[in-house]
């Protein structure tokens, strides 16, 4: 069967029925997904805007994980695993919660990443350019599946040491793709990133839309 | 039929490994009778979720409840799922120290997927079964999942109104 959906769930099943939260209406929930390599700063970009401290949340990987969360018995052997995910959330005007998902950051896990993009308005890449080629795997993923992304240079120490241009041509991402500079422990930096990506979606959307 | 062993401590997973009788966890797929899937739609971890019964009561309800052996419910209730039915699967999962922490965290705020698994321990697969469970029991009701989809292509008005969406969103961004 289908899952209940809010607006058809019959209340009367629910027994002592409580007045939902506070009367107020459910938020309009968002996200916006955070990729990047292995610690390229996801979590730092997330916590600098954050509403609340960034939870970490456990994600099993396979479906086989019964049996194997004793790591001392079957660590030579173990079939499966579970990878944290870091996330954060931004309440907004308007009732919209934005909730910003961090990628596990390795290849292996980027099967995962379906579920998480699912639904999702876009990406940011973070980039580290000394270790640029960590970030090609997102670059591929967002590209192939038509998800709206954003590359942005993380700028440790903020001195950008490469220029935008140069970014783009290795990444050889398409003109559309916004490139930019960020800095993950800033606010105003993150919420400069994160305004891109929705504008970049938007701009898809609106062409998508029209023609 | 469940794929699981009808009693993990005789017939262990993992070919005989010693469990400790008295341990004080579950595995976390025992908590959900074996299933790994929702029994409905895949819940977007950013779905929201709303208690909708008074937690201190019992999380089950009526047509779920009151089933044979509803009374018996314990943890060792979930160390050997004698499982007749997805549905049966369902019934006693209601009943578990899971279930109830995700009413009791889900009672007086939303609270999406992604959180209820950080802040109960539990992953992100078992909270959607649970919550499903919970859901189709009529004990907690899901928001948010019309939203999952921003931009459907096969439905020329939802592009509307995810650009409205958007608007809004990037509106509130940028007056942070």
């Amino acid at each position: 069967m289908a899952f209940p959906r809010s607006d058809v769930v019959a209340p009367a099943a629910a027994g002592p029925a409580v007045p939902q939260q506070g009367g107020q209406a459910p938020p309009t929930v968002v996200k916006i997904v955070v990729a990047g390599g292995f610690a390229v700063g996801k979590t730092t970009f997330i916590g600098s805007i954050s509403d609340i401290e960034p939870l970490s949340t456990e994600a099993a990987m396979t479906e086989h994980s019964v049996g194997v969360d004793d790591a001392g018995m079957v660590s030579d052997r173990k079939t499966s695993t579970t990878v944290a995910m870091d996330f954060g959330r931004i309440t907004l005007p308007g009732n919209l919660w934005l909730y910003l998902f961090g990628t596990p950051g390795q290849d292996r896990f980027l099967f995962m990443w379906d579920d998480l993009v699912r639904g999702a308005i876009g990406a940011v890449v973070l980039v580290d350019t000394d270790r640029l080629d960590q970030c090609f795997p997102a670059v591929d993923y967002f590209e192939s599946r038509g998800i709206p992304f954003v590359v942005a240079v993380n700028c440790f120490e903020g001195v950008a040491r490469h220029a935008l241009d140069d970014v783009r041509s290795a990444l050889a991402v398409p003109a559309d793709v916004p490139v930019i500079y960020t800095d993950a422990r800033s606010r105003a930096a993150t919420k400069q990133a994160l305004v891109t990506v929705v504008q970049t979606a938007m701009r898809r959307l609106a062409a998508g839309t029209t023609g | 039929m469940s794929p699981f062993p009808r009693d993990a401590r005789a017939e262990h997973p993992d070919g005989g490994a010693d469990e400790a009788v008295d341990a004080p966890s579950v595995r976390p797929y025992m908590v959900t009778g074996g299933r790994t899937r929702p029994s409905g739609d895949d819940l977007p971890i950013e779905a929201l979720v709303e208690c909708l019964v008074v937690p201190t009561d019992p999380p089950a309800v009526p047509g779920q409840g009151a089933g044979p052996g509803a009374e018996n419910r314990s943890s060792a209730t979930y160390s050997a799922p004698r499982l007749a039915s997805p549905s049966a699967a369902a019934t006693a999962s209601l009943a578990g120290p899971e279930s109830r922490r995700i009413l009791e965290l889900t009672t007086g705020q939303y609270l999406s997927v992604a959180e209820i698994s950080a802040h109960a321990h539990l992953p992100v697969g078992v909270v959607r079964v649970l919550v499903a469970d919970l859901a189709e029991a009529g004990a907690v009701r899901v928001h948010g999942l019309t939203q999952a989809s921003l931009s459907d292509p096969a439905d020329p008005r939802s592009g509307a109104a995810a650009l409205a969406v958007l608007e809004s969103v990037l509106n509130g961004i940028s007056a942070l």
